[in-house]
């Protein structure tokens, strides 16, 4: 070999070595070389700032001398680290902790061995430490936060518990006070009749009366809870079937009205049929209500495929709303017409609305004071169980 | 004659029963006990019941909500004694939740009336359970 080939080999070694030099500067994750005695022959900036010091401070020492600075016995966890290194080739599963001066940051290592180059023996281990900080605290907030949730939906079931426990309490204690309203009134009007004047009887009857609707307000009270209980028992149902159901007992037990109804024919879900039964009557029976007073009711319950979804609506041509007033309507409790105007409790629109949204749809209305309402629901995209394995 | 045992705590509840079973002249089946654990004294003659043992009923309506042993106690404890365990319970209370129905069906109840809270329904109901199970439904005799 000439000088001139000598001297090209030297200066492609040169350039080697200033890339690899480069390329440990640029590792942001820290990269230390050490022999047999734990002396530090190669490492990089990223190593240092683990310890806040300088590159030329750390190399040729002692690793232990960094050791020293991180937390626990690290040094002895190192030695350990280092003998399974040679044993085995390489090691991974080992954390240090630098100290609170240092950031408190977590790191990983890796390291494997480099027995020879070429035919010289050398018995270094190369270790890989990577700063695993912002990992370690993203793991500790999934720990904190799955812990919440699991305190969260611990208090919700507790909550649930009580909810039920209220619900029969309620169907137990809160009747029987209303019975014994409404008995001995009765019995009072029965076996007292000559001691009691028109006046007297009319008040009696007050008393009845609202005993039983307060009793219907607690029946229909413990409907809605219900509603939210349990898991839905889907199937596929037909609207249509059901309205026209409906719709003809509505007619037939007010013959003497006069009405005209329409229903789309096919109107089939994938739903609850016990609570889009429920829906249903609700939402019919609030239009043949609220037709009540119309000379000729007509109530239309229809679909219409809106941006790729099917919209239900039922339409009537009854009294109406105040739009002012739309956003009470599914509230419970709420109504918009006096009850010597239209009997009602205010709890079917409450329980209308929970049916749709336990259905993952949506229900909205609109009105014209005198000219009729309507009321547009969807029902979600629900699947029967295995309608996956009948496509496939 | 002692046909109907009526378990019941409320007297106002008591009253209202015995006015609806009045009318229908079977007031004087009747007699009332007011909780759970009086009940089981006086089916399996213990205590102020022991002597003279009254006489086995041919129905015994119980209510579920009941101070000292609640309804589901006594139902259980009448059904576990070959002596009792085939007299007639009729289980009758304001809850119509289908978990209290299912529950008593399963321990062994004859059968479940909700009481309405409306007078004249209730006494259209205590007739008709006068009706049945004092005169059509057949029972054992006592110690059979």
């Amino acid at each position: 070999m000439d000088d001139l080939n000598r001297r090209s080999e030297f200066e492609a070694t040169q350039r080697t070595v200033r890339f690899f030099e480069a390329l440990l500067r640029a590792s942001t994750d820290g990269v230390v070389i050490t022999d047999t005695t734990q002396n530090i022959i190669v490492t990089n900036e990223a190593f240092c700032t683990y310890f806040n010091q300088q590159r030329q401070e750390v190399i040729e020492t002692s690793l232990f001398n960094c050791l020293e600075m991180l937390e626990g016995n690290a040094a002895r966890r190192w030695v350990d680290f280092d003998r399974r290194t040679r044993l085995e080739g390489q090691a991974s599963d080992i954390e240090f902790q630098t100290s609170t001066d240092a950031g408190g940051k977590y790191l990983s290592v890796n390291a494997s061995l480099l027995d020879r180059i070429g035919d010289e023996e050398v018995g270094v281990v190369i270790s890989i430490w990577r700063d695993i900080t912002s990992h370690k605290e993203a793991e500790a907030r999934v720990i904190r936060l799955n812990g919440e949730l699991g305190q969260q939906l611990a208090t919700v079931k507790a909550l649930n518990q009580e909810l039920e426990s209220f619900t029969h309490s309620v169907s137990h204690d809160l009747r029987s006070p209303l019975r014994h309203l409404d008995g001995f009134s009765h019995i009072l009007a029965r076996d007292y009749p000559d001691r009691l004047d028109e006046r007297g009887r009319h008040h009696l009857e007050r008393i009845r009366v609202n005993a039983l609707r307060t009793n219907q307000l607690i029946d229909e009270l413990l409907q809605l809870s219900r509603l939210t209980r349990g898991e839905l028992n889907l199937a596929l149902v037909d609207l249509s079937d059901l309205a026209r159901e409906q719709l003809l007992d509505l007619q037939q037990s007010n013959s003497q009205r006069r009405a005209e109804v329409h229903v789309d024919h096919g109107m089939r879900v994938v739903g609850d049929q016990r609570l889009l039964r429920s829906l249903l009557e609700n939402l019919l029976g609030n239009a043949w209500k609220y037709t009540g007073k119309t000379e000729i009711a007509r109530i239309r319950f229809t679909v219409a495929r809106v941006e790729g979804e099917r919209v239900f609506t039922i339409l009537d041509n009854g009294v109406g709303f105040n739009m002012n007033y739309a956003d009470k309507l599914f509230a419970p409790f709420q109504r918009l017409h006096g009850e010597a105007e239209f009997e009602g409790t205010g709890i079917g629109l409450a329980t209308v609305q929970r049916i749709v949204l336990r259905h993952g749809g949506r229900i909205w209305a609109e009105a014209t004071p005198g000219q009729g309402a309507g009321f547009h629901f969807t029902l979600g995209d629900n699947h029967l169980p295995n309608d996956k394995e009948d496509c496939e | 004659m002692n046909q109907v045992l009526l378990v019941e705590d409320n007297c106002d509840d008591r009253e209202l029963t015995l006015d609806a079973f009045r009318l229908r002249g079977l007031e004087q089946t009747i007699t009332c006990v007011d909780d759970g654990s009086e009940a089981l004294d006086y089916l399996f003659g213990r205590g102020r019941f022991a002597d003279p043992r009254p006489v086995r009923p041919k129905v015994v309506l119980l209510d579920l909500n009941l101070p000292k042993l609640n309804g589901d106690q006594v139902l259980k404890q009448l059904r576990a004694n070959p002596e009792t365990q085939d007299i007639p319970v009729v289980v009758l209370t304001t809850s119509n939740q289908p978990e209290d129905v299912q529950r008593c069906y399963s321990l062994g109840a004859n059968s479940y009336v909700h009481k309405p809270v409306a007078y004249e329904a209730f006494r259209k109901v205590a007739e008709e359970l006068g009706i049945y199970w004092l005169g059509i439904n057949q029972t054992t005799t006592n110690g059979n």
